[in-house]
């Protein structure tokens, strides 16, 4: 099913907007060019993953010369410190850890951003 | 403490990589020193008093209040370990040691000299003596060279010029010397030197305790050689950490260690605290690609400083020793802790490990591997 979280002009680039949708706390992240709708659930020890930052990262390099990329890709965990690969999934970025953050899809048309969820009850979303 | 005397328990075969070897007299370095230095230094008691060498070991803040070597040695007799002749008779042949890596005495702890000129000098010399009394006198004997590691481009040199002797089969750093960790990259010649010669980096402890090099243990000083020595495994583990994180077994990927002092207890520990390096931190030290585990197939860590505060004899009854028990019991839940460790006595340290307290703990099978395998594949000596 498609909730409406927003429309497209109410999200600005690298910001995450925090909603409510069938009693789930979920994020919803505009990179600038993509939107993304995150369980805002950590996997590693259930934090608020997202009450993290967005940003890039570096890649795995030499030592002493880092390559900074996946610039507003990169969610990082406020508790300790894990990022996550939103281009890639929500897979952990460039370490053996195997959880990944759970994705929704994410429609837009006619100016509208949607998320498509599971229905549990037959209600509309509820912004704040 | 250790055995009184290590009993002659080796089983034929062994390799012993960890011998302190030392000289009976530093008279018996001068021959080997540069002539210009060798006024310098000095001769010893050629004044009042037995003056007459200027001191250029560089001193500990910890002697050891019962002597740093095992009780056997006689008063007024040579010390143990002093000659390659002494050495075979007291240790090689009573305890079947088939072949020996000799680590040095307080030898290893001269390249930390304030005088970067005279530890050049100093560590050239100490060189020449162990390849002229030792390696070259006995087929078993072989040893590391020494390098002048305050100036790691001498120190590159000096291993071009010992490295490529058959009878050495590593390069020995004891101290970080310049005050800054051994992963700093000021180090580097001496890695690349170590990895163009394929010779293991044997890193010894000791570094942290000496007066002359501006480094010192976490957290602060000691005050007793008691504290020192129950916290000496963990200035090695601060040097394999500085070097990993700062790149240096991913930029070299042949280069190898051998951690000699530290025991065998601290790897748990380091593998399952460097996780949060290789997840939650990597953001800093992006450079570090691999798990603990998979860091440490270029490590090896000793049996000498292995963690038997309580010996119980020869007897194998731990019923009295908290500290063996948990020991063997690390080792039972840690299998794979036998695979990076191997056998080297210390000889003729105070806390000397024998053959036998390596077979108690680690059981036949997996001893024998220790005792020999382990050394064999890891230094560049003949297979």
């Amino acid at each position: 099913m498609r909730y409406l979280v927003g429309r497209v002009a109410d999200f600005k680039p690298c910001e995450i907007r925090v909603i409510e949708i069938e009693g789930q706390s979920i994020g919803i992240i505009y990179t600038g060019e993509e939107y993304f709708a995150v369980l805002n659930i950590c996997p590693h020890e259930l934090a608020p993953v997202c009450a993290g930052t967005l940003s890039g990262t570096v890649l795995p390099c030499q030592p002493g010369e880092p390559v900074y990329s996946r610039e507003s890709r990169i969610l990082r965990c406020p508790w300790h410190g894990y990022e996550f690969d939103l281009g890639n999934d929500g897979r952990a970025a460039f370490t053996s850890f195997r959880g990944r953050l759970r994705l929704f899809p994410v429609i837009v048309e006619d100016n509208c951003v949607f998320v498509e969820m599971r229905a549990r009850r037959q209600r509309p979303a509820k912004g704040d | 403490m250790a055995d009184p005397q290590l009993p002659p328990s080796g089983t034929s075969g062994t390799i012993d990589a960890c011998i302190h070897h030392t000289w009976g007299d530093v008279v018996e370095l001068l021959e080997y020193l540069e002539h210009s230095w060798r006024g310098y230094v000095g001769v010893p008691r050629s004044l009042p008093r037995n003056a007459g060498m200027r001191e250029w070991v560089p001193r500990g803040r910890y002697p050891n209040p019962f002597g740093d070597h095992l009780p056997a040695a006689k008063a007024g007799a040579p010390a143990p370990a002093s000659s390659a002749e002494a050495l075979a008779d007291e240790h090689l042949e009573p305890n079947g040691i088939r072949r020996a890596l000799l680590l040095f005495d307080r030898q290893m702890f001269v390249p930390g000299n304030p005088n970067p000129y005279l530890a050049t000098a100093l560590v050239r010399a100490i060189n020449d003596w162990n390849l002229d009394r030792w390696l070259n006198r006995d087929e078993r004997l072989y040893g590391v060279a020494l390098v002048p590691s305050q100036t790691p481009e001498l120190a590159a040199c000096e291993i071009a010029r010992v490295g490529p002797h058959p009878k050495i089969a590593g390069v020995l750093l004891a101290a970080p010397v310049l005050g800054k960790s051994l992963g700093h990259p000021v180090y580097e010649p001496i890695y690349r030197a170590a990895v163009e010669h394929d010779l293991p980096i044997v890193l010894h402890r000791g570094g942290d305790e000496l007066l002359d090099i501006p480094a010192g243990p976490a957290g602060g000083w000691p005050m007793t050689f008691a504290e020192y020595w129950c916290l000496a495994p963990l200035a090695l583990v601060t040097q394999l950490l500085s070097l990993i994180a700062n790149g240096m077994l991913d930029k070299y990927p042949k280069l190898r260690f051998y951690i000699v002092g530290a025991g065998i207890c601290w790897i748990p520990a380091f593998v399952s605290r460097f996780d949060l390096i290789a997840r939650a931190l990597r953001r800093e030290v992006p450079w570090v690609r691999r798990s603990a585990t998979d860091y440490l197939e270029q490590v090896r860590t000793s049996t000498y400083g292995i963690e038997l505060g309580g010996s119980d004899g020869d007897t194998g009854d731990t019923s009295d020793n908290h500290g063996n028990e948990i020991v063997a019991r690390i080792i039972d839940a840690n299998p794979r802790l036998a695979d990076w460790t191997i056998y080297g006595s210390g000889f003729p340290s105070w806390d000397a490990v024998s053959a036998a307290q390596v077979t108690r703990l680690f059981g036949d099978e997996t001893s024998a591997r220790i005792l020999r395998d382990g050394a064999f594949e890891w230094f560049r000596w003949p297979q």
